[in-house]
């Protein structure tokens, strides 16, 4: 049912999530969180895209799940990168880049 | 990779874990906003905003995790339970058509199955083959092998297991003060019963020295010879009987249970067979069975068998004309008897997509009840696809309910069979026992049906327009694309239904215009025998002369019996059992092919045959004794073959002659013209008969007829003057002609009536499905009916209008099922000679089905129409 755009969003969402997840292991929470603080509040993740992202990723074999208590005291359910799925960042992000030029060079032109 | 399949594999573990993290999430989120200032309750409200629709998330989870399949599944299978929980009566009448049909499909494969998969109860059945030769420059039929050959093949061949012989003739068991009778025999090489798991369940098998050239004759009876000839007697084993006129040890009796290619009646070893030939390689009587090795292939053994075959063929003197057939056992099954098993099976089927049908449109009228229940699913974001595999899960769930009761239904129905079933059927029980392809058929059939009935009607009710749905109220949107889909079901299965009732409605016009075909026979008063005139060792006899003098002494002393008042003797008889054929050219209307020439039926018969039959002669006279005598042959016609060919004048003394594939017989006059008599009962153009005297050319079997007012007192001393005229004859068959006839007949009448009984439940099911549809369309159209009534429309102009649908649904169904029907027809044509352009059945059939179906669609329209416009208006 998807499109390409939808495709490319999604592809872009998971980045985000990767990427999120290279300085250190977080939770669901911590992860939106990141996102927001990051992009200064452009990227309110909406959690009914961020939970099915996190878990096809971790389908994927890109990112593993572990459970542990949250900062404040909390059952929480962490993820980390695991080597495939840095390798992985590193392809979309330079694909990316790529692409961004592309558009970039294509709008500006 | 473990740690993710086991969680894979536990579909609550993962519904925990999303449960947990989005509790987490719902409270760090709370949490942060009350931070930011907002009230508790405030930041719980906007937190649940924000999260959205909490179900369809998870879905959403679940889908991505990729477990989706099992766990929705299981979560679809819930619903589909609770569905049919709450609607019991719907359910059941569901799994209840389902599993009949199901059910009977299954029995009817389970005989099919049986009889291509396990003919005979051995554990090797499927590395069977037999073996036999073929003749390359003759296209006549199949040879056994010879001795020689059977002894070379069994030496030298490396792909056999074992590799056996036998040769089949007749066995005349007399003892002393008992008349003597005739059964089939096998004579066995050594290995023979053993190879097929056969052995006595009384008695011994026969030892290493029964085998040997000039031991003393043993033999092995069957059990029906035990119980009918012996009387059960305890002591059978040792009893010494003259067997072909030589004394013979019984050794053992077959257990009851035996099924046996062919199934012979007794078994002495092969050396005893006296007609076999040990030294010359162009006598090929012996039919050979081997068991192939584990490894090898029925391509290998053919291959070896020729190699070896040629070999011999090379040597001088030897044959070469011959090539080895080696079949496997499958191979030999009779056509015609697959071809009736596949048409019951085709039947059985035709009528299970008509009940499947049935349960489609059923699932289409509930699919518009919960049309409302559908929209709301998808307004609260189930997607097409979850919607229709979850009706799609509860269509296969009742299917699958269905299969069970139709598992329950066929093993019952196999068990009832077995018990109440014909004595005879016993040895092939093995035959329907269920095996993996019957569980595989039944699961199949189950699974399939599901889908095949959920799949569209739940493909039409998910294409729903929600703001319509949800708002509207009127019914009309949705059945009127569904009108569509429900016609196309009753066109379908009307048209099953025709070429179903058609086909049994020739089946049963056949049967009935065969019984009553011939009535001038005295069927009660005829006594007939099968009597084979073989020499001493049981070899048809090759002395055509005194072969022809035994029967007219016979003849002329059955007619001496007080009560007898005819007897004749004939190579067939004609009015009662089958009648060949030959070709035969008229005098002076030469036939330029002779295999365009016309087949006519042709029986040899002794005189007072027509007068024992009833049939009278027109012109002319009957035959004589001295008639063959003198170098002229003459023959008696019916009047049907006289007006056929001398039409308007006297056929005394005109001439023809039948034609063979070799040369042409002699000319015979006719001396006499009978009326007429139908020589295959379910032919009408077989009453062109010709009758022949007897000559020294008589065929192995002759049949004897003797009329008398109590033919059944007479059989005994019809006995003692055939053996008072030679002691060794046997005598087969005994029976009277209404006995022969209503064997005969029983076959016929059973697969009529089978035929007749799925075509009547085909009628009564497409006739429930119009029905079902008319009532659901006339429901529907209750508000349109209350508007035409109160614009002034007449009750019965409502009804032709309502009723003028299904009747052009049923005239479409009637148009695409008659070439099939006729398609079926002319296979039946060819096994029972029925004729498939019965004209009367064909109009019987679609008038009475039209008059049903037209009832179904009128009945509920009926009721439609009398409403009260004000109730119907306000109904909605």
């Amino acid at each position: 049912m998807g499109n390409k755009s939808n495709n490319l969003l999604l592809g872009a969402l998971e980045m985000l999530i990767l990427k999120a997840l290279v300085s250190e292991d977080r939770h669901g929470w911590g992860i939106s969180k990141r996102l927001k603080q990051i992009s200064s509040g452009t990227f309110s993740l909406n959690i009914g895209s961020l939970y099915p992202a996190l878990y096809r990723l971790e389908k994927k074999g890109l990112v593993e799940s572990y459970p542990a208590l949250s900062e404040k005291g909390r059952d929480a359910r962490f993820y980390t990168l695991l080597p495939k799925g840095k390798k992985h960042l590193e392809d979309q992000l330079a694909n990316w880049r790529e692409f961004s030029i592309a558009v970039e060079a294509v709008i500006l032109s | 990779m473990f740690k993710s399949l086991k969680r894979r594999l536990r579909p609550s573990d993962l519904e925990s874990r999303i449960d947990q993290e989005m509790r987490f999430h719902l409270e760090e989120h709370i949490e942060s906003l009350v931070m930011e200032g907002m009230s508790s309750e405030e930041a719980r409200l906007t937190a649940l905003r924000e999260f959205g629709n909490v179900e369809a998330l998870k879905e959403e989870c679940r889908d991505s995790w990729g477990m989706w399949f099992i766990d929705s599944t299981i979560r679809y299978l819930k619903l589909a339970v609770r569905q049919m929980i709450k609607h019991k009566g719907f359910a059941s009448v569901i799994i209840l058509t389902l599993g009949i049909g199901i059910g009977v499909n299954t029995m009817v494969f389970s005989v099919l199955n049986g009889l291509i998969f396990k003919q005979m109860d051995i554990a090797n059945w499927e590395n069977l083959v037999r073996v036999s030769s073929q003749n390359l420059q003759k296209s006549s039929g199949q040879r056994g092998v010879s001795y020689l050959d059977f002894r070379d093949f069994q030496e030298q061949n490396n792909t056999f297991e074992g590799l056996e012989a036998a040769t089949g003739s007749q066995v005349v068991i007399s003892e002393e003060r008992e008349p003597p009778i005739g059964y089939d025999i096998r004579f066995v090489s050594s290995g023979y019963l053993r190879l097929l798991e056969t052995h006595p369940f009384v008695g011994r098998d026969f030892a290493v020295e029964d085998h040997k050239i000039g031991a003393v004759p043993v033999m092995i009876i069957g059990y029906r010879v035990w119980y009918d000839h012996f009387a059960q007697d305890p002591d059978i084993v040792g009893k010494s009987v003259t067997a072909n006129g030589v004394p013979a040890t019984i050794v053992g009796v077959m257990s009851k249970d035996l099924v046996h290619p062919s199934w012979p009646e007794c078994w002495m070893p092969l050396n005893q067979d006296r007609s076999l030939d040990r030294e010359n390689r162009h006598k090929r009587n012996l039919q050979l069975i081997g068991i192939l090795k584990k490894d090898a292939t029925i391509g290998k053994a053919r291959a070896e068998l020729t190699v070896i075959a040629q070999r011999i063929a090379s040597l001088p003197g030897n044959d070469e004309s011959f090539e080895v057939v080696v079949q496997t056992n499958r191979e030999t099954i009779p056509k015609s008897i697959l071809i009736l098993i596949f048409l019951i099976q085709g039947s059985v089927v035709f009528v299970f997509l008509i009940a499947c049908a049935n349960v489609a449109n059923l699932m289409i009228g509930r699919a518009i009840h919960r049309r409302f229940e559908i929209s709301v699913r998808a307004a609260m974001g189930a997607t097409r696809w979850q919607l229709v595999r979850q009706l799609v899960t509860e269509s296969v769930a009742l299917s699958l309910i269905g299969g069970l009761l139709g598992l329950a239904i066929s093993v019952c129905g196999i068990h009832l069979y077995s018990r109440l079933g014909p004595p005879g059927i016993r040895p092939f029980m093995h035959m329907l026992s269920m095996d993996y392809r019957v569980f595989a058929f039944l699961a199949a059939i189950s699974l399939l049906s599901g889908i095949l009935f959920g799949l569209f009607p739940a493909i039409r009710a998910t294409r729903i327009d929600l703001n319509s749905t949800l708002n509207e109220n009127t019914k009309t949107s949705i059945s009127r694309r569904g009108g569509k889909l429900t016609g196309a079901l009753v066109v379908f299965q009307f048209a099953l239904t025709v070429a179903l009732l058609t086909n049994a409605g020739l089946m049963v016009h056949g049967f009935l215009s065969g019984n009553s075909v011939n009535e001038f026979i005295p069927h009660d008063e005829i006594l007939t025998a099968i009597v084979p005139r073989t020499t001493k060792t049981g070899a048809p006899s090759t002395n055509g002369q005194k072969k022809l003098q035994f029967y007219r002494d016979l003849v002329h002393r059955l007619k001496e019996l007080p009560g007898v008042t005819h007897a004749a003797v004939g190579s067939s008889m004609t009015g009662l059992i089958g009648t060949d054929t030959k070709r035969v050219e008229i005098e002076d209307s030469p036939i330029r092919n002779s295999k365009n020439a016309e087949q006519t039926y042709v029986s040899v018969q002794s005189p007072d045959y027509l007068s024992a039959l009833g049939l009278p002669i027109l012109i002319g006279r009957d035959f004589l004794d001295t008639d063959e005598t003198q170098g002229e042959h003459v023959s008696i016609v019916t009047k049907r073959f006289a007006d056929q060919h001398w039409p308007g004048q006297s056929a005394i003394g005109k001439r023809f002659r039948f034609l063979s594939s070799r040369d042409s017989g002699p000319w015979r006059s006719v001396v006499g013209v009978s009326s007429n008599i139908l020589a295959a009962p379910l032919d009408p153009d077989s009453d062109s008969v010709i009758f022949t005297p007897l000559d020294a050319k008589l065929p192995l079997l002759m049949f004897l007829l003797v009329r008398a007012p109590n033919p059944q007192a007479q059989a005994r001393a019809v006995w003692e003057v055939v053996q008072d005229l030679d002691p060794a004859q046997p005598l087969r068959l005994l029976q009277t002609a209404q006995e022969l006839k209503d064997m005969k007949e029983n076959i016929l009448s059973q697969v009529g009536s089978l035929f007749s009984s799925f075509a009547f439940i085909a009628m009564a099911m497409a006739s429930m499905g119009v029905y079902a549809v008319a009532a659901q369309s006339s429901a529907s159209r209750v508000k349109e009916i209350g508007v035409r009534k109160a614009l002034g429309a007449t009750a019965s102009k409502i009804q032709s209008l309502m009723v003028s649908r299904g009747i052009k649904q049923l005239i479409s169904g009637m148009v695409i099922g008659l070439p099939l029907a006729f398609a079926i027809a002319l296979v039946l044509e060819n096994m029972f000679s029925l004729s498939p352009k019965e004209p009367l059945v064909i109009a019987t059939v679609a008038l009475s089905l039209l008059s049903v179906g037209t009832l179904a669609c009128w009945l509920p329209a009926r009721k439609a129409s009398i409403a009260n416009p004000r109730d119907s208006l306000r109904m909605e």
